[in-house]
């Protein structure tokens, strides 16, 4: 159980939108293993992992979120590239493998603490209720924490069922947490550069997304695979993201620099956000329609 | 007890649900081969052609000659005593398709023509 300790805190909470898919049976994680970029042969109980799953263009289907909770792989994924994913991974069991699939939305949601740092998180949950270890999930009576590896932020995922929520978001409320706005979450992703559905449903491939630490080259075929390994040895990617920050208005959407290339603005919020540009652009872009932008990489 | 089950908790199971009744082809060639391999053992094996997820392209083919399986989610098709077994499961992605045999010292084997993809890997083992 939580102990109320201190109503004196920065942190707040978000409940995340996410797919949510599990997967049991001996060969599960096999069977994932051939679909997704990332090698999750050796996945340990409790442990989380990032991965993507693309299609033959090597273009990206959805990001997801691959768990292995007690012999269960969860898998989070974008909401609108659900039935793409659940489609691509039910069609493609093998008739000999042991695997079933479940539909988990609706049932399980991801609650996400965040603030300035982890120990302030801890003090809300429990200083023995979330593990030191980034990336490994702590189980705690009726549900589980997972400490995020941020950049510059510290960030705590709760695993929970969504008959659950009210009762633990009440328990955070009285401790001082408060449930975050839109904007202030992606403050915060911008800032420690986490994409969302906005950046991985624009078709792009992985290393434009800087992504290429969850793609895996050397662990043999998966779709997109060809593509990725092209890239990679030719080393001709033409665009990546910058995180960026402006004095103008801007929105989301495509625009043109005064160099003639495109610049496409997938976050934004109040001014600081994230954009995919050409590699040729310099750290100070300027738009045709007199907006300058200064980037820097996530 | 995890988060994911027991406890009167449970997850609705998704499940394959499109099933085609499957026609698939045989060139001479191929049959050719898949009588030596099978002689003498035409009653009690067969070739199980089925896909799965994987490959440059999405889905990878796999061929074996096994014992006949027992599962009733097979489907059977005879060509001159040597029978192909089809899963259900893979219906939809196989129907159609073409068994063909190149005797050929590079890119030789079975090749299998598919009318349901749209795209397939330089190696021929990948579709989508």
């Amino acid at each position: 159980m939580i102990k109320l300790q201190s109503n004196n805190t920065n942190c707040k909470y978000y409940i995340q939108k996410c797919s949510v898919t599990v997967v049991e049976g001996k060969d599960s994680v096999s069977h994932i293993n051939r679909i997704i970029t990332s090698n999750i042969s050796n996945i340990s109980d409790l442990e989380y992992c990032e991965s993507l799953i693309c299609d033959a263009n090597g273009k990206i289907i959805d990001a997801i979120e691959i768990s292995n909770i007690s012999e269960q792989l969860l898998i989070l994924g974008i909401p609108r590239s659900a039935g793409k994913t659940r489609e691509l991974i039910v069609s493609g069991i093998h008739w000999n493998e042991e695997v079933k699939i479940m539909n988990g939305d609706g049932a399980l949601s991801i609650i996400t603490i965040f603030g300035d740092n982890i120990e302030e998180i801890k003090k809300i949950l429990g200083e023995d209720n979330v593990n030191q270890k980034i990336g490994i999930w702590k189980e705690v009576n009726n549900y589980y924490t997972l400490n995020i590896d941020l950049k510059l932020d510290a960030q705590v995922n709760i695993l929970i069922q969504n008959n659950s929520i009210e009762e633990f978001t009440k328990t955070i409320i009285l401790q001082g947490v408060k449930l975050s706005d839109k904007d202030t979450w992606d403050i915060h992703r911008i800032r420690n550069g986490i994409l969302s559905e906005q950046e991985y449903n624009q078709g792009f491939l992985p290393a434009e997304l800087a992504l290429d630490k969850i793609v895996d080259l050397k662990k043999g075929c998966y779709p997109g695979q060809e593509i990725h390994a092209r890239l990679e040895s030719r080393g001709k990617v033409s665009k990546k993201i910058m995180r960026y920050s402006t004095d103008s208005q801007i929105d989301i959407g495509t625009y043109k620099s005064d160099t003639g290339r495109k610049i496409r603005i997938t976050s934004n919020v109040n001014g600081k956000g994230l954009a995919v540009v050409s590699v040729k652009e310099k750290n100070l872009i300027n738009l045709d329609d007199k907006i300058s932008l200064i980037t820097e990489e996530l | 007890m995890g988060i994911l089950g027991g406890g009167g908790f449970s997850l609705p199971v998704i499940t394959q649900t499109d099933v085609v009744d499957v026609k698939i082809t045989v060139t001479d060639s191929a049959l050719k081969q898949m009588k030596n391999t099978i002689k003498g053992e035409e009653d009690s094996h067969c070739l199980v052609v089925s896909a799965q997820s994987g490959g440059c392209s999405g889905y990878l083919y796999d061929m074996k000659i096994m014992e006949n399986p027992e599962s009733d989610q097979f489907q059977i098709q005879d060509f001159e005593g040597v029978k192909v077994y089809i899963h259900n499961n893979d219906s939809a992605l196989l129907n159609g398709i073409e068994l063909d045999f190149k005797d050929t010292l590079m890119g030789g084997g079975f090749n299998i023509t598919n009318p349901n993809a749209s795209r397939a890997c330089g190696c021929g083992q990948s579709f989508g």
